[in-house]
């Protein structure tokens, strides 16, 4: 059998393990088309804030690859000849396959803007990205960082870190705005505002002037050392799209990661993944389902049937020394339950007998069970919520139902992972 | 690979924290070291519910979660299918914890990094806790241990 993994992120790691675990023979191929081996994307705004002690951005260890005889070809796959079964690569090789995986991962959205082409404005997405900014910016430097999604904040932590001036855009109301809720993010800008971070909420980026200056749609105008794009992310559909597989949002795989074709899978940033709760297909570009993804993916392909029953939105993100965790999504008419304690913070969304979306700050213990209440949906009662942050939430008096949950799974070992 | 603790049994006591923490960073198991010249870091967790103590410790699952989410490769397992952290690798993202089901990833305001449980791996013996719990209520998990039989064991006195 022989494997072709067009990229070598984390869902193409996924894949090399997923297809090993269950075919030592086979011959795999992995299209590394950023020429930068298999690193990790989150682990770049560490590298920014301090390049020595985080050089090390590697997801797998230097001999993963050889370990696996994982043949790495650093090209990019161009066009797929689906009847003959053959991918077409930048450098002009062409490699025959049986089983081809599309794992191309995502770029940074682009505003659609003029001027945006300058020395001083960079993504912050690639390695090339961070060393580039590495060699650019110089302390007491007026650093804009555009979007305050995770890249954002993580992106504007690590510059004021390195001793800029940072100042954070945020086109919607409030910071983290698929992260957390207006309250969460109220407490969290006040932290960030003490610690240096200027944080400009409801505004964005409307033009890009030459001398480092630009000007925001309330006509605020800035002056701006290092422009920092983070304004999301596209998935990279090119290749599958071209070759007619079927494409929404992203490409669309079945439960099984398999394309409209059936000799070719996807996985990772690049495909819609299904929500667990409300089963729509959403782009969910998160390392646990890329990883997630790519493991089942190369079973698969190996010809097992593994089934994927998608995931939820979570995340967990460490900030200024803040730990912030958050899962599910918000649903309207949900009931609100919030606590708090000096810089703890805890907020929990109900509906309809099931725990929806949960925020935490600085309660890292309560941040897995909760997000296993969700991904379970299992059932419990409004009230037990309400007991819940009326005394203090710690794992001890989380609703007996989980901890029966928990207790029956410790006789049968059941618990699903 | 795991252990586990009979709730008929466990008395709550903390044996097993004391003996983790001196099993672990060095101590070498000296007690008295840890808790008078050092800062000991207890790997496990006792949760009082309705009167059960439970044991929160690492179940090493075959399909790790900690180890899928983990972003810096930090999250590993070793060879006998211990699932531990390096935390020379770990950059406190705490993906780890919010992946856990079982809330047992710990954070430490000691030092950087995730506290877990890793059956003593360092040492290469049997885990602490379960040399040193007076009621022997903590054991190997039937067929995943060295010593299957011991719950078998246990039950059977």
């Amino acid at each position: 059998m022989r494997y072709l993994i067009v990229g070598s992120g984390i869902a193409a790691v996924g894949a090399v393990e997923g297809i090993r675990r269950f075919d030592r023979r086979g011959e795999i191929t992995v299209l590394d088309g950023e020429k930068r081996g298999a690193y990790t994307r989150p682990l770049i705004s560490y590298y920014l804030s301090d390049p020595i002690h985080y050089a090390d951005l590697s997801f797998r260890p230097d001999s993963f690859f050889r370990l696996n005889q994982v043949e790495m070809i650093k090209a990019r796959g161009i066009k797929i000849d689906r009847r003959a079964r053959i991918l077409n690569l930048d450098n002009g090789m062409q490699l025959a396959y049986d089983r081809l995986l599309l794992a191309c991962g995502a770029s940074p959205a682009q505003l659609e803007l003029s001027d945006l082409n300058q020395r001083w404005v960079s993504n912050f997405y690639t390695l090339e990205d961070v060393e580039r900014l590495n060699m650019n910016i110089r302390e007491g430097q007026q650093a804009v960082v555009i979007g305050s999604g995770l890249i954002g904040v993580k992106a504007a932590e690590a510059l004021l870190k390195r001793g800029l001036r940072v100042t954070l855009v945020e086109k919607a109301q409030h910071i983290l705005p698929q992260v957390l809720s207006p309250t969460a993010a109220a407490r969290l800008g006040v932290y960030l505002e003490k610690a240096g971070i200027k944080i400009i909420a409801g505004d964005e980026l409307a033009a890009v002037y030459p001398q480092h200056r630009i000007q925001l749609s309330s006509g605020t105008v800035l002056q701006s050392d290092q422009l920092i794009m983070a304004v999301g992310i596209r998935p990279n559909t090119e290749l599958a799209f071209s070759a007619g597989l079927k494409v929404g949002k992203g490409i669309v795989a079945d439960s099984y990661l398999r394309t409209s074709d059936e000799y070719i899978f996807a996985a990772g940033d690049v495909i819609e993944t299904p929500n667990l709760i409300t089963s729509n297909r959403e782009i969910m570009a998160l390392l646990p389902h890329a990883h997630r993804e790519g493991y089942l993916a190369g079973a698969n392909m190996s010809g097992q049937t593994l089934f994927y029953r998608g995931g939820v939105a979570m995340n967990s993100v460490k900030l200024q020394g803040w730990s912030l965790f958050a899962a599910g999504i918000p649903k309207p008419g949900a009931s609100i339950f919030y606590w708090q304690e000096d810089d703890k913070y805890l907020e929990i969304h109900h509906h309809q007998n099931c725990l929806q979306k949960f925020i935490a700050i600085n309660l890292p213990e309560v941040a897995g069970p909760l997000l296993s209440i969700i991904e379970t949906q299992l059932p419990i009662p409004e009230k037990m919520w309400q007991e819940y942050v009326e005394c203090y939430p710690t794992i001890a008096n989380l609703p007996a139902l989980y901890w029966q949950k928990i207790w029956k799974g410790e006789k049968n070992d059941s618990i699903e992972c | 690979m795991k252990i586990t603790a009979i709730p008929d049994y466990c008395l709550g006591c903390g044996l097993c924290r004391i003996y983790c923490a001196a099993a672990h960073d060095g101590f070498q198991g000296n007690v008295l070291r840890a808790f008078k010249h050092g800062s000991p870091l207890p790997r496990i967790n006792l949760i009082n519910w309705q009167g059960l103590t439970y044991f929160n410790v690492c179940r090493h699952c075959q399909d790790a979660p900690c180890i899928n989410a983990c972003i810096s490769g930090a999250m590993q397992r070793d060879e006998n299918g211990r699932v531990y952290v390096d935390n020379s690798r770990c950059v406190s993202c705490y993906t780890c914890i919010l992946v856990c089901p079982f809330g047992h990833p710990q954070v430490s305001r000691e030092r950087p990094g995730i506290l877990k449980c890793d059956l003593c791996r360092e040492s290469n013996r049997e885990p602490a806790c379960l040399k040193h719990c007076p009621n022997e209520a903590i054991i190997w998990d039937e067929e995943s241990g060295p010593t299957g039989s011991a719950k078998n064991k246990v039950h059977g006195e």
